[in-house]
């Protein structure tokens, strides 16, 4: 199994460049209607939408991530938790891009004593002049199928 | 300064108010891995749900069960814009046809020249009672915009 030294240069290594997001009207009413929020506003965005980019704007997909981590077939990736600072609301219709940084890599054991490797990553949303609107720290662990 | 929401009046150890999802929607799953660009067949294809050995029905996102405390802090607080910070640890899953309940307490007050922030515990609870989200969450009771 891969040691956690080589993991996190593995994950450090490769800058995650973001990505751009434009939330367009119709997307934000779908995801309004998926999420049951309440109906009405057409000008601020649901803050889920800060999750939104911190999924699609990584700048890597989810097997690049993998590769990333050095999982193999019957590692687990798991979402552990998600923490959100919105500091001023997106707008529909809004383009925004991302700022991402690894910052944290853990090893730990999990309750039926597989290891558990713990990566966050936090990304920021922007505007065109760089003004922040929030950040989101996604908490990912990858359950090794080793060492059990 | 205009204060706005059931949050403004907000005290230490007051309960927020419950929000009940009924039968969490597979439909709905589909449209949020489209718009979240999440590809984990967990959410979409139950046969993929049986090989991973997690039963028979799709399994919620973590992100769609942690949207529907947003539901409720943004009613509590009177706008999207009164979200401030909020932490959420996924504990267990939710699936289609699950029900869930989300509430929380208030922990703190603080009022700053800012206006004031409400700090809450928060939690979803699934069937049987089974915590699936436990959490904290900072709301704004003006707008910062």
């Amino acid at each position: 199994m891969i040691t956690l030294e080589e993991l996190e240069d593995c994950v450090r290594s490769r800058p995650m460049p973001g990505g751009n997001l434009t939330i367009e009207s119709y997307e934000s009413q779908i995801l309004d209607y998926a999420l049951c929020a309440a109906d009405g506003d057409r000008i601020l965005a649901h803050p889920m939408w800060f999750v939104v980019a911190s999924v699609r704007c990584l700048g890597v997909t989810t097997a690049e991530f993998c590769q990333m981590a050095a999982m193999n077939d019957l590692d687990a990736l798991l979402f552990g938790g998600v923490e959100l600072h919105q500091i001023r609301p997106l707008l529909v219709g809004g383009d925004y891009s991302t700022k991402v940084d690894v910052t944290g890599v853990k090893r730990r054991r999990a309750r039926d004593g597989a290891t558990l490797d713990c990566i966050d990553i936090r990304v920021e949303v922007v505007d065109a002049d760089g003004n922040s609107y929030g950040s989101v720290i996604s908490n990912y662990l990858i359950k090794r199928s080793e060492e059990k | 300064m205009t204060e706005r929401g059931a949050a403004a009046v907000a005290a230490k150890g007051d309960e927020l108010p419950r929000l009940e999802i009924h039968g969490v929607n597979a439909d709905f799953m589909k449209i949020a891995a489209l718009v979240l660009r999440d590809g984990n067949p967990i959410h979409f294809d139950t046969a993929v749900v049986k090989t991973a050995g997690l039963g028979t029905r799709e399994v919620n996102q973590g992100a769609v069960t942690m949207a529907y405390v947003l539901n409720l802090l943004i009613d509590w607080g009177g706008s999207r814009s009164a979200v401030y910070d909020l932490k959420c640890r996924f504990k267990a899953n939710v699936f289609a046809g699950d029900d869930v309940l989300v509430g929380g307490e208030v922990v703190r007050v603080a009022d700053s020249e800012d206006g004031r922030l409400v700090e809450c515990d928060i939690w979803v609870d699934g069937v049987d009672g089974i915590r699936v989200i436990s959490g904290c969450a900072s709301i704004r009771t003006s707008d910062q915009i």
